[in-house]
């Protein structure tokens, strides 16, 4: 697959969408949380991997998955766009958290709920750094192994262990913090309501 | 860390910050969407195919094909433009249909200081050399760029600096290749690999796409050309129109080249929004220290500032600030303009780049 993808092979291309299209453009909505972004980096993604096939590594193993390479330049793409709207993203924050009307005016309700629940999943990396977003994104989500995450991403596996941890680590803290009962131990699990309680509305769009 | 962790454990890890997390829904586009999305890419790949020369990039086959609009285009398209546009004096602007919006009254610029600046900083663009940039070449800009890295609910935290190159194609066609971006440093995903820049519908020259020739064709009359700022931009969220423009026309100065009489009429329109500040002192992201031009923004809570070189006013960078819990600005993002200037291939570094710049 690998070499079909390598050498321009149309129907290795038409495959690998279909493998991965919806994979990526989850990918893109958790760490976007706008649908339209999401579906511009997914399309973006794939004609990229078209225009740089010829770098994609042969590797050792000509099976490997491919799913490493499409989260790079995914992940990649939705870190461009969403810098460039960040600045704006701030003070739109400070808006009343609901769903932006306008945009869903013509959806159905159940286009809100979808909405309310990307809010949710989106927002509940909001206390974390860009760099544990990513790491989660790929590991949490994806199911990406560390060293395909580290792949994806052009760093060391020691990196995506430690960004990791740290994500963990902060996660949990959030979750004592929000929680009124002491909890035992290292705190392992946190109940969604707790997460429901943080204010995870801070970006809506 | 231990170093030879088996990724049995990594799964184990991963499994354990999962249940710190809401569970994600897995979504869908609508089958008419995926088979939209997948079109364009087998096109893009038969376009290739069909063409004589293996080796004649796919762009240049740009064909009469049908261009099928997003559902959503006033959202959509801008999108990857945008991308290219920077990290900083980005804009949310829309193609829609709106764009007979009526322009708001040019009160006359609060400070003087800033209008006479802005005067100087025109006359200086004007005694600039610019070779104007034949179609199908690429404008090359590199910058160094900070940016917020910093939670989405927390405070603004800068990112470190990293190098940011963008090759924006000029050719006058609507395009799908919009251009390249490399950006190498630390937590840059793909660090230091070029990346095309891909629009599913093609892209004409225009506010999104600000291409040479485009800017060339601007009014050169600054209440002609203010007019057109204001029609061509529209206020999102709580930001004031006249700072959506002040951001449109920094979106504009950011990673382009364009005649210096386009770019003195730019800076003369400028003046003549409400609100305008001179900064005696203020700092790009390389720490360039030079004299800035300023518009806050009370109903935003952001601040710009474009930074231009105090002797000879060229333009350095930017900052921008935001207040996000009303306890005052804090700088949200800046950057420091390295390198301006033209190539003829999209990823080709100019002619006397030395190998470590």
């Amino acid at each position: 697959m690998r070499a079909r993808i390598r050498a321009g092979d149309r129907e290795a291309f038409a495959d690998l969408y279909e493998e991965y299209a919806r994979a990526i453009y989850n990918h893109a909505l958790r760490l976007t949380g706008d649908w339209s972004l999401a579906e511009e980096v997914m399309s973006d993604t794939f004609l990229t991997a078209w225009a740089t096939r010829e770098r994609l590594d042969p590797g050792p193993d000509a099976d490997a998955p491919l799913g490493p390479w499409l989260y790079g330049i995914a992940t990649n793409k939705a870190h461009n766009a969403r810098r460039g709207v960040r600045r704006r993203l701030a003070f739109l924050a400070r808006q009343p958290a609901a769903p932006d009307v306008d945009d869903f005016a013509e959806e159905t309700a159940g286009r809100i709920d979808d909405a309310r629940q990307l809010t949710r999943i989106h927002g509940s990396l909001a206390k974390l750094r860009r760099p544990e977003r990513d790491v989660i994104a790929l590991c949490v989500w994806a199911g990406l192994d560390y060293a395909q995450a580290a792949d994806a991403l052009g760093v060391p596996v020691g990196t995506v262990r430690s960004r990791l941890s740290r994500a963990r680590a902060k996660l949990q803290r959030l979750s004592q913090q929000e929680t009124p009962e002491p909890r035992t131990g290292r705190g392992e699990v946190s109940s969604e309501a707790a997460f429901a309680a943080l204010p995870l509305r801070e970006e809506t769009r | 860390m231990n170093a030879a962790h088996p990724s049995g454990s990594d799964r184990k890890k991963a499994q354990e910050v999962s249940r710190l997390l809401p569970e994600a829904p897995e979504w869908d586009l609508p089958r008419g969407r995926h088979r939209h999305h997948k079109d364009i890419l087998m096109q893009q790949i038969d376009r290739h195919h069909e063409s004589a020369a293996p080796t004649t990039p796919p762009r240049h086959q740009e064909s009469a094909t049908a261009r099928r609009r997003f559902l959503r285009p006033a959202v959509a398209v801008p999108v990857a433009a945008l991308a290219l546009t920077g990290a900083l004096a980005a804009t949310l602007t829309f193609v829609g249909d709106d764009h007979g919006a009526t322009p708001v009254a040019h009160a006359p610029a609060a400070d003087s200081g800033a209008t006479g600046l802005l005067d100087q900083i025109a006359d200086a663009s004007l005694r600039t050399d610019t070779t104007p940039v034949r179609d199908g070449q690429y404008v090359y800009v590199r910058s160094t760029v900070r940016s917020n890295e910093g939670t989405f609910a927390g405070p603004v935290e800068l990112g470190a600096p990293h190098r940011r190159e963008a090759w924006t194609a000029q050719t006058s066609r609507p395009v799908k290749s919009l251009g390249t971006i490399k950006e190498t440093g630390k937590g840059v995903p793909m660090s230091g690999q070029r990346l095309p820049y891909e629009s599913a519908d093609a892209l004409a020259p225009g506010f999104d796409r600000p291409t040479y020739a485009w800017l060339a064709s601007l009014p050169t009359e600054p209440d002609q050309l203010l007019d057109e700022l204001y029609a061509g931009t529209r206020a999102t969220g709580r930001e004031s129109r006249d700072q959506a423009v002040f951001e449109k026309i920094g979106s504009l100065l950011d990673e382009t080249v364009m005649p210096p009489k386009n770019a003195a009429a730019l800076y003369r329109a400028v003046a003549r929004i409400p609100g305008i500040k001179r900064i005696p002192d203020a700092v790009d992201a390389t720490g360039r220290h030079g004299v800035g031009i300023a518009r806050q923004d009370a109903r935003s809570a952001t601040r710009s500032e474009w930074i231009f070189d105090s002797e000879s006013l060229t333009y350095l960078g930017s900052r921008t600030y935001l207040d996000k819990d009303g306890k005052g600005m804090k700088l949200a993002g800046t950057n420091a303009i390295l390198r301006r200037t033209v190539v003829d291939k999209s990823g080709a570094m100019p002619a006397d780049t030395t190998a470590d710049s």
